[in-house]
């Protein structure tokens, strides 16, 4: 084993790590960070997803058909669910969190009865490279590529589009988009279904490496939320990159330096200790920092 | 509400419990409370064994449920994380109770052990969120990381050298004795002058016990929070930079209440461990700590009364839904939807300030529109 | 002065629910019926692994009482099964312990998957002096009077299987494991097994629950190279170790008990993720001889819905089993006396995994385990049967448990002859 290989495989968990806060976190910043609702139910959603794209897969679909089968799929529930219960409870955090928890027993207890306690998941695809004698898995790479686009995507949508441009000022100012003829309420329930698909997506790439069962997404709600909140609302995409970095920083050097317990650990402490010092997250703590250069 | 001097002393004493920051402060309403807990003391003698039991259980859910309604409810701090007193205080009173059972022959040290040690923790904790100005979405996130920390550290004592004295912490099959000579972890039995009396977390004379304790602290707390003390935490809720302009130092009275709030928890906590004489970390999850603030949401985090009402009914529905096997979780999954949506301000609140509204009424008809009444209104 | 009354509401929400329990909860005239509660995860989690078991407690009981039931106090009288759902809920077990024992007045208690489920109702059924069936694997040496398992232990499965292992591929060896008292103590089980056969632990690490990045781990197990893995990876994060593995192209062959046989993982991921993994079940469907293939077409009959008959399925079947048999032996359900009728070395000859025995003195069982290994194509061979082992691990270190039960639980540390092994550097 060369040094080269120990240094690329430090690298290669560092980036795993990170994909997988940023796809379990990315549809819930839209939800949390844009729209102030404690979404329990995401890694519902996430399930959701999952049993999609791999009921696609086994009945004869490429993958990359069957992902964004998923994410359409998880996209119209999320639709569903905002028409019916979100949509009570925008900006009502602890409300939504208790009702989304509800949502979330539903969701996963009736997946239980009725598709049964487990379905079969997807192969792993694209094998697996070697860096100076050791092998990776090509396919922890492309989550993390995936990632990155979804989150640009994301960006872009709500930087460049009109639905972007009146999204966030439905964001900013309810009453005032809607004297200037946006519709709040569709744009709300568009933002919702949107990050409903990106937790879709999440789910169906998560297939492909999990085993898949009604409770599949529980695992990835705490630590998503943590991500999302770490990151703060000031900049929410930012926030999460930011949040994100440092996490898996974190994780990767701890349990490389002692175990994957004190690497789970550290992630959790560290968290803790971003948010005593940056008491509104990363993002804010960061503009702050700027405006205040700024002003010298 | 001013009482005329010449009021009746029971009357007095009723006024200090009664104001704008609960529901119920009439007679009709003391009648009906007076009532309910003559009901309550009176169950050991028509309900089985077992209804007694699960009833103590009830009655130690719903101070924990109390505990966070002061600081949610009434402070405006909501933490995800209250079961987490609620563990430590657990773990406390079993590992003091284990060490000191046989010199001391009570548990009255591990009793006070089990509310000192989350108030202290809290202290530590608090002191770092509130004096780094921490709030809203942060310190529910911070507590659920903290909780989740000590989960992670319990589970993991698994092997026999985590011992503290006499007690092994026991990792997931939780706490017990260090060797076959170590004393079982014990029921409650506190001692005075000499004397000891154990009370059985299966009999009676525990369940009359909880029940003393949770009137003591319904009553505790509804003088608090209707006290000069209960203003400014209802200040320090509407407006924290308004409360702090205006001369208070809103972090310590924060801190001061989160530390009350944390020793609640972990009595409910040593209570739970003496009930059951066993204490696991699966408490510290993210699950339990959810549905502590299920109760309170369900039932209207800015009335005491109201949590307790939805405590006891939740609890009670979800062990009965355990009977109907696989639809149980999704069946209270529905009722928490719609319950939410129902009554986003929680069911137990919005039906008392409707009733309190026909009956109010009905009684005066007078056009003088009281406080609680407003209250009522805008629940 | 305004009113309202929310203590009334309060009452009659309580009194309420204290009618609607109290109307289900009459206990039987004077017990015209033998109560079985068990309480199992139906819903939430762990229901993957612990629905089949509920499976095998309505088969048992269907079969018993279409036979007319048991003849007990000079009748026969029929088993009512009342199953109470966990929902993987530790707090649950406790409570709903609670119910069996007082509101149900149940004659036996059988609970529990994990062994944090198992502790919650086991401390609270064996204080009022019921008692309790544990019925799948376990890591053994609970030493109670109340206290009875079903399920294969360490002996059963460790000890046998790495011995195999060992004869088969070598004797270097890395253990990886979720880290929590089951697998703490298969550790422990496992460092016996190699200082008995002559292996060698090069690596020992434990993880907590929630670690799916492996590839640090994988690193890891490359660099020692060992002959062959032992895993007790835990929960749907840990066993993603599988696919991670194979795509880093760790082909070790692999021991593990705690795959396969309880959630059939085989079924759930796509092949080959799990290919090259042995396994050591008591009983899973795909283990042969008649009874087995019996047992597993009557699960089907009955329950269409079976994805796969695992070992709870079986080991719950065998418990009501048993009990049935030792209320025939005592001529009643009195607690005392059934107890000692299973103390007398009750036998299920025609058990689902081959001939079955309770051991009076240990309170666990004689049984038949099988050494299973995974193709390629996720279908599993035969790689031997382990044969009948007799637990002894109990009577090695002196306890008798129909003398005096010492009411606690031992573990390797507590065999002085195996002292050498655990110390064992890594």
């Amino acid at each position: 084993m060369e040094l080269s290989g120990q240094i690329f495989s430090w690298v290669y968990q560092y980036f795993d790590n990170m994909a997988f806060l940023l796809l379990a976190a990315s549809g819930l910043i839209l939800i949390y960070g844009m729209m102030g609702v404690i979404n329990m139910a995401h890694g519902e959603i996430m399930m959701i997803g999952a049993y999609i794209a791999a009921s696609a897969f086994h009945a004869g679909a490429p993958a990359p058909v069957a992902i964004v089968a998923a994410g359409v799929g998880a996209g119209l529930a999320g639709v569903v669910l905002e028409r019916l219960v979100i949509r009570h409870f925008y900006n009502q955090l602890l409300s939504s969190l208790v009702v989304t928890w509800g949502l979330s027993l539903i969701i996963s207890q009736a997946a239980l009865l009725i598709l049964g306690p487990s379905i079969m998941n997807m192969p792993t695809p694209f094998g697996s490279f070697s860096v100076g004698g050791f092998s990776f898995g090509v396919y922890r790479m492309v989550l993390f590529a995936v990632a990155v686009a979804l989150i640009v995507a994301v960006w872009a949508l709500f930087r460049f589009t009109a639905f972007g441009i009146a999204a966030r000022a439905a964001m900013e100012n309810p009453r005032m988009a809607a004297a200037l003829g946006v519709d709040t309420k569709r744009i709300y329930t568009l933002t919702f279904a949107i990050g409903c698909a990106l937790g879709g997506i999440a789910g169906g790439m998560f297939a492909q490496t999990a085993t898949i069962s009604p409770f599949f997404g529980q695992n990835y709600t705490p630590m998503a939320f943590i991500t999302v909140v770490m990151g703060g609302s000031a900049n929410a995409i930012l926030g999460l990159i930011y949040a994100a970095l440092y996490l898996a920083g974190v994780q990767t050097v701890a349990s490389n330096v002692f175990n994957p317990y004190v690497g789970y650990v550290s992630i959790m402490a560290s968290a803790l200790i971003a948010l005593l010092v940056m008491p509104a997250g990363i993002s804010d703590f960061i503009q702050r920092r700027r405006a205040r250069a700024m002003e010298r | 509400m001013p009482q005329s001097p010449r009021a009746a002393l029971p009357v007095r004493i009723l006024a200090s419990f009664n104001g704008p920051q609960t529901l119920g402060n009439s007679r009709f309403f003391w009648c009906c409370w007076l009532v309910a807990i003559l009901a309550l003391a009176l169950l050991p003698c028509f309900a089985s064994r077992y209804h007694v039991l699960t009833a103590s259980n009830f009655l130690i859910s719903s101070i924990l449920a109390l505990s966070l309604c002061l600081i949610w409810g009434y402070c405006g701090i909501l933490s995800l994380g209250q079961a987490a007193f609620f563990g430590v205080g657990g773990y406390a009173y079993g590992i003091v109770g284990i060490n000191l059972i046989e010199p001391m022959g009570n548990t009255d040290l591990a009793l006070l052990a089990g509310v000192l040690a989350p108030a202290a923790f809290a202290a530590c904790i608090g002191g770092l969120m509130f004096y780094s100005r921490l709030k809203g979405v942060y310190v529910a996130i911070l507590m659920l990381v903290v909780s989740l920390l000590l989960g992670l550290f319990m589970r993991q004592t698994a092997d026999p050298s985590y011992t503290i004295g006499g007690a092994y912490l026991g990792g997931m099959n939780g706490l017990g004795p260090a060797t076959a000579s170590d004393p079982a972890l014990p029921s409650l039995t506190l001692g005075l002058a000499g004397y000891a009396v154990e009370f059985d977390g299966r009999g009676r004379d525990f369940y009359w016990f909880v029940l003393g304790v949770g009137i003591a602290v319904y009553l505790g707390l509804r003088w608090l929070v209707n006290s000069s003390f209960g203003y400014l935490l209802v200040a320090c809720r509407e407006d924290l930079q308004r409360t702090e302009t205006f001369g208070y130092d809103v972090r310590l009275v924060q801190l001061g209440v989160f530390c009350l709030s944390a020793a609640l928890a972990g009595l409910s906590g040593a209570l739970y461990t003496a009930w059951g004489a066993y204490i696991h970390p699966d408490g510290f999850s993210v699950a339990p700590n959810i549905l502590v603030v299920i109760w309170v949401a369900v039932g209207g985090r800015k009335d005491l009364t109201s949590v307790v009402v939805s405590t006891l009914a939740l609890n009670a529905i979800s062990i009965e839904l355990a009977a109907w096997g696989e639809i149980s979780l999704l069946a209270l999954g529905v009722i928490l939807v719609t319950a939410m949506l129902a009554a986003p301000e929680g069911v137990a609140a919005t039906l008392g300030a409707w009733i309190g509204g026909i009956v109010g009424r009905k009684r005066a008809g007078s056009a003088t529109s009281s406080v609680p009444a407003r209250l009522g209104a805008a629940l | 002065m305004k009113i309202s009354t929310r203590r009334g509401l309060s009452l009659s929400v309580l009194t309420l629910g204290l009618l609607a329990s109290a109307a289900g909860a009459t206990p039987a005239m004077a017990k015209d019926k033998i109560v079985v509660c068990t309480i199992d995860d139906l819903s939430g989690d762990f229901s993957i692994m612990s629905t089949p078991k509920t499976y095998g407690y309505r088969l048992a009981v269907k079969e018993i009482n279409d036979a007319g039931g048991v003849e007990v106090d000079g009748k026969k009288k029929l088993i009512d099964l009342v199953q109470f759902d966990g929902q993987s809920d530790v707090k649950r077990y406790q409570e709903l312990a609670q119910r069996c024992v007082f509101d149900k007045e149940a004659d036996v208690v059988m609970a529990g998957y994990t062994g944090a489920e198992r502790e919650a109702a086991r401390r609270e059924v064996v204080r009022n002096k019921t008692i309790y069936w544990h019925n799948n694997q376990g890591e053994g040496g609970i030493a109670d009077h109340y206290s009875f398992f079903s399920g294969p232990t360490p002996e059963q499965q460790v000890l046998p299987a790495i011995k195999q292992m060992i004869e088969k591929f070598g004797p270097r060896m890395t253990f990886i494991g979720a880290d929590y008292n089951f697998c703490r103590a298969i550790g422990q089980w496992v460092r016996v097994a190699a200082g008995l056969a002559g292996g060698k632990i090069e690596m020992e690490e434990y993880f907590p629950f929630g670690v799916s990045q492996w590839q640090a781990t994988i690193d890891k197990i490359k660099g020692v190279n060992p002959d062959f893995q032992v895993h007790c990876l835990v929960g749907a994060e840990q066993v993603q170790f599988y696919p991670q593995a194979q795509a880093a192209g760790l082909k070790t062959p692999v021991w593990s008990n705690v795959t396969i046989t309880d959630g059939y993982e085989h079924k759930r991921f796509a092949p080959p993720s799990l290919a090259n993994i042995f396994v050591p079940p008591g009983y899973i469907e795909d283990v042969p001889g008649e009874a087995s293939k019996t047992f597993a077409s009557k699960i089907r009959a009955m329950f269409p819905e079976t994805v796969y008959v695992n070992e709870h399925a079986a080991f719950g079947y065998v418990a009501v089993k048993a009990m049935a048999e030792a209320w025939k032996k005592a001529g009643t359900t009195d607690t005392e006396k059934t107890i000692a009728a299973l103390e007398s070395d009750i036998s299920i000859p025609d058990a689902p995994g081959g001939p079955w025995s309770m051991r009076g003195s240990q309170h666990h069982a004689a049984m038949h385990t099988y050494l299973f290994k995974v193709n390629d194509d996720h279908t599993l061979s035969l790689v031997s049967d382990l044969g009948m082992t007799e637990p002894t691990f109990l009577t090695d270190i002196g306890v008798d448990m129909r003398k005096k039960a010492p009411n606690r639980q031992f573990l390797p540390a507590d065999n002085p002859a195996w002292k050498q092994y655990l110390s064992q550097s890594n």
